[in-house]
Parts: structure tokens; C-alpha cells; sequence
């Protein structure tokens, strides 16, 4: 019985996955999630492509690597195997709560662990009466929301199932709260209701912390994170062109993140996840702030030739040659000397802070090739891979 | 879209590629444009023609992103 790699287009992490899959001696086999037909019927189940049938596939198949890039196709692929009993990576229940970050704070918050002070308000921006006429909540949304967050700190409005930064938005005062309630209209990745959270004084960073768990093991957290840094906009993802650091996680924060995975994957026999996490480092900075911005600025040059290679079409006609070229200059980039100031500032503030650790949010499906495995030198598909193993009987 | 198994096409010869992505063999008729969109008969990729000439079709992807696209 064999692994499934279930996915929609494959990208670089999926790609990656297939080239680790062969290093690894394991047989990988491959389910293209787009303009398929699953069917279910009194005659049992069946499963083609126009051109395909991949009944044979799935009857060899034993655990369902789950990598559909939408949240939403995510989640019924995960149910959907699973009720074909097909063991997943990661299961439903997993991902339907990974699929909102509220969900996803719930659990974490019950469980006793640091998260911001998050306020959901299940009504909607606006209503439509029943003859077309538009009702308009914000004014009441945001007075909610200031009743529990000081306007003047920083309020975060957050699309429940975003990504990519997108619809994250900073309010610092009445009108732009209002604007920015007025933008998170009920839709595919804010289903309902608005999401706002107080905002961490997190200085320039935010950390990207992997955690996984086989089957019949204890859960391990890698002891370094992808630091994602810039000071262009409060947001820090990657997607937004900031840059990447390694940084070195405190012993504390390694069993924190560990406890993370465990209440998320509770239940499960294994799980993989891209935590995300904030430190509220507030005054407590090592070094000024001029500094930092010059070797941010430097090491911006040092990255430039990284983002070059990325952007090269090359990779889809050799993903060998392009990865060792992706290697070899993210090498330069992190051996050169402001990336090494950086990623020193960076390393000392969070030991400092260490207990100022917030999680915000968890990824089920962790884009690793081009940042966290470079960066923190695991690469994520060997963990994607093992712990799909372990599922098998 | 263009189907390689469309009767109305038989005149034309018929081009032989890969998916890029799941490796299955494409035929593509030789009058196929630039420009046109096909679909990988088996997995369903969307893909755009973006060359044809000298007997050698080149293909890429199309960069399709849903708005719930995400880890
Ligand atoms: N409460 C907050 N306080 C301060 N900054 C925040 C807060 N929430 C989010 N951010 C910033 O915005 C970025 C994006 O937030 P978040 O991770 O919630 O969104 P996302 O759309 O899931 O992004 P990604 O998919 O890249 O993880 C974070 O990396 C962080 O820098
Ligand atoms: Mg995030």
C-alpha cells in the first residue's frame, strides 16, 4: 500500500515532494484533485479524469498526502478519503480547524496556551432587508470592538480563512475601523461575522514554527523557526516581499509550540504544522532601530539574486538544476554579513522576550520549498512524508 | 478549447507533447494557435500554447489562483 499525493497544480513544495519521495525509496503515487469525478453510487464508488481512471490508484492507495492548495477543496478532500477509509495528512477534523484562525484560537485558548486577545462578532458588515435594502452594522461592529480593544493600541481585522496577508488590515482610528469592517463582506475565506484582534507590538518579525507527529511517536517541534522580517508594513508574510532569517527557538517555546500541535492534533494519530507566532516584544528592543533598518536595507541586496532564481521559469522545465541554483544563492544570502546582524538581533530579542509568545494562527498545508526549509534547514517534505508513512498498518 | 480527438480536425497532423505536470502524452493538432488554451486529458491541467512551430509545441501552465488558495 502506498502514499497519495493528492493535489490541484504542482508547485515547487509538491515537486519538492516527489524528488524527497524518491530519496527516500518510497512509492509515491499521484492524485491529480482537478476536473476529476468522484462518484458514489449504489454500484459502489468510482473515480476518473476525462482521460483517466484512477480506480487502481486509490484501491493501492493506504494514506492521502493532502496538498489541494484551497482551503475549501482541502477540506472535502480530507473527508472525502477518509470516508473511502484512506488515512490522511493531515484529516478533516484537522483541517476544518486550521481552516479558520478563530477555530483555531479557540481550541489553543481553551487549552490554556498564548494567544491575542482576539473578539469575534458573529453579525455580518451589512445586512439586505427583503426588499434589496442595505443595512449597515459597522458602527456597531466597531463600538464592540472598542469596548474590548483601545482603538489608540492598534485594532486587527482578519478575514477568518485568509492567506497570504490578504485582508489583514490596521485601524488606528474610528474611521479607518469602520472602512476596514466595511471590507470583510461575508465571502469564501471570512464565511461570517468579522474576526478583529489587538495588535501585537511584534517590532519587525513574526515566526513560522514546525511542529508534526507520527504514529505511536512523541510530537516534535524543529528548534528553529523561519523568521519573517521587514518594517514596510505591519504585516510580515513572505508573500508580502519580506525577507527570511533563521532564528533560534528557546527550550520553553519548543514545548509550547509542541503543546500547540498536540491540543490541534488531538485525537489524531499523526498531524503536521506551520505555526504562526508573534512575540508582543513591545519596548523591549536590543538595538536601535537605525541599525537594523541599514542591514535590513543591505541584506534586501544580499536577497535580490534569490529572488531571481525564484522568479526563473527554468524550474518547470528542470526543478533539479533551478533547486541547486535556489540553493547555492540562498547560501550567499545567509552567509553574508548583514543577514548574520539580522538574524543576531533577531535570536537574542526573542530569548528576551521569550514569554511574550503569542500563536495566531496554524497551517495545515505549509508552503516550505522556497523559505522554511532553506531557512531552518528541515526540509518539511521528510516530515510531510513520514508522517503519512506511519499511518500505514 | 481544443479537443485532438475532434473529428472536424483529422485533416490537420497532430503534434505529440507532455503534461508538464502528470507526464501524459498530449496531442495537439498542428493548427492549434498560440494563444489556446488546452486541458491535460488527464489530469485536467490548463494549459496555454505558447509556440507552435517546426513540429515542437511549448506549453505553460496557467497560473490560476483561487481566492481560497492557501496553506
Ligand atoms: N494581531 C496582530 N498583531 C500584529 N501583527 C499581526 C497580527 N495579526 C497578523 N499580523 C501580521 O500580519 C501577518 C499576516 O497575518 P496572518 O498570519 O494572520 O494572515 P495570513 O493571511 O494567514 O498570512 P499567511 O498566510 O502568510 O500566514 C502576520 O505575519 C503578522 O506579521
Ligand atoms: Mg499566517
Amino acid at each position: 500500500m502506498s502514499i497519495a499525493l493528492l493535489y490541484e497544480r504542482s508547485e515547487n513544495d509538491e515537486a519538492g515532494i516527489k524528488q524527497t519521495a524518491q530519496q527516500l525509496g518510497l512509492d509515491l503515487k499521484f492524485i491529480p484533485f482537478r476536473k476529476i469525478a468522484l462518484t458514489i453510487s449504489k454500484e459502489g464508488f468510482n473515480v476518473k479524469t476525462k482521460g483517466k481512471d484512477y480506480l487502481e490508484t486509490f484501491s493501492q492507495t493506504a494514506v492521502v498526502l493532502n496538498r489541494a492548495q484551497s482551503k475549501n477543496r482541502r477540506l472535502q478532500a480530507s473527508y472525502f478519503m477518509e470516508m473511502l477509509d484512506k488515512k490522511t495528512i493531515n484529516t478533516s477534523q484537522v483541517e476544518f480547524t486550521c481552516y479558520s484562525k478563530l477555530r483555531t484560537l479557540l481550541k489553543l485558548w481553551k487549552a490554556g496556551l498564548p494567544v491575542p486577545k482576539t473578539v469575534f462578532v458573529p453579525c455580518d458588515a451589512s445586512d439586505f432587508m427583503k426588499d434589496h435594502k442595505e443595512i449597515h452594522n459597522e458602527p456597531d461592529i466597531a463600538d464592540l470592538f472598542q469596548a474590548e480593544i483601545p482603538l489608540t493600541d492598534g485594532i486587527v481585522i482578519k478575514a477568518d480563512a485568509g492567506t497570504h496577508g490578504k485582508m489583514i488590515m490596521l485601524s488606528k482610528n474610528r474611521e479607518e475601523l469602520l472602512s476596514n469592517i466595511k471590507e470583510t463582506k461575508p465571502g469564501i475565506i471570512n464565511p461570517v461575522g468579522v474576526v478583529a484582534q489587538e495588535l501585537i507590538n511584534k517590532w519587525f518579525y513574526d515566526l513560522r514554527i514546525i511542529v508534526y507527529k507520527e504514529k505511536g511517536k512523541q510530537p516534535i517541534c524543529h528548534n528553529t523557526a523561519l523568521a519573517r522580517a521587514g518594517f514596510k508594513d505591519f504585516r510580515t508574510n513572505t508573500f508580502l516581499g519580506n525577507l527570511v532569517f533563521e532564528a533560534k527557538l528557546p527550550q520553553c517555546v519548543i514545548e509550547l509550540a509542541s503543546k500547540c500541535g498536540d491540543t490541534l492534533g488531538e485525537g489524531n494519530d499523526a498531524w503536521i504544522f506551520a505555526l504562526d507566532a508573534m512575540i508582543n516584544v513591545a519596548d523591549n528592543k536590543q538595538v536601535d532601530e537605525t541599525y537594523l533598518k541599514t542591514q535590513l536595507d543591505l541584506a534586501a541586496q544580499e536577497y535580490l539574486p534569490v529572488q531571481k532564481v525564484k522568479a526563473d521559469e527554468m524550474r518547470l522545465a528542470n526543478f533539479s538544476a533551478w533547486n541547486s541554483r535556489l540553493g547555492q544563492s540562498f547560501s550567499t544570502y545567509a552567509s553574508s554579513d548583514s543577514y548574520q546582524k539580522v538574524k543576531s538581533v533577531i535570536d537574542e530579542n526573542i530569548e528576551n522576550n521569550k514569554n511574550a509568545l503569542v500563536f495566531h494562527e496554524a497551517n495545515s498545508c505549509p508552503e516550505f520549498w522556497e523559505n522554511t526549509r532553506l531557512v531552518t534547514g528541515l526540509n518539511v517534505a521528510i516530515p510531510l512524508l513520514k508522517t503519512a508513512q506511519s499511518l500505514i498498518d | 478549447m481544443v479537443n485532438s480527438s475532434n473529428s472536424n480536425l483529422q485533416e490537420t497532423s497532430i503534434y505529440k507533447a507532455k503534461c508538464p505536470d502528470c507526464d501524459a502524452e498530449l496531442e495537439i493538432p498542428s493548427d492549434t494557435e498560440s494563444g489556446e488554451i488546452i486541458s491535460c486529458p488527464s489530469c485536467g491541467l490548463e494549459l496555454e500554447v505558447k509556440a507552435v512551430k517546426d513540429g515542437c509545441v511549448e506549453l505553460q501552465e496557467l497560473t490560476i489562483e483561487g481566492e481560497d488558495w492557501g496553506e
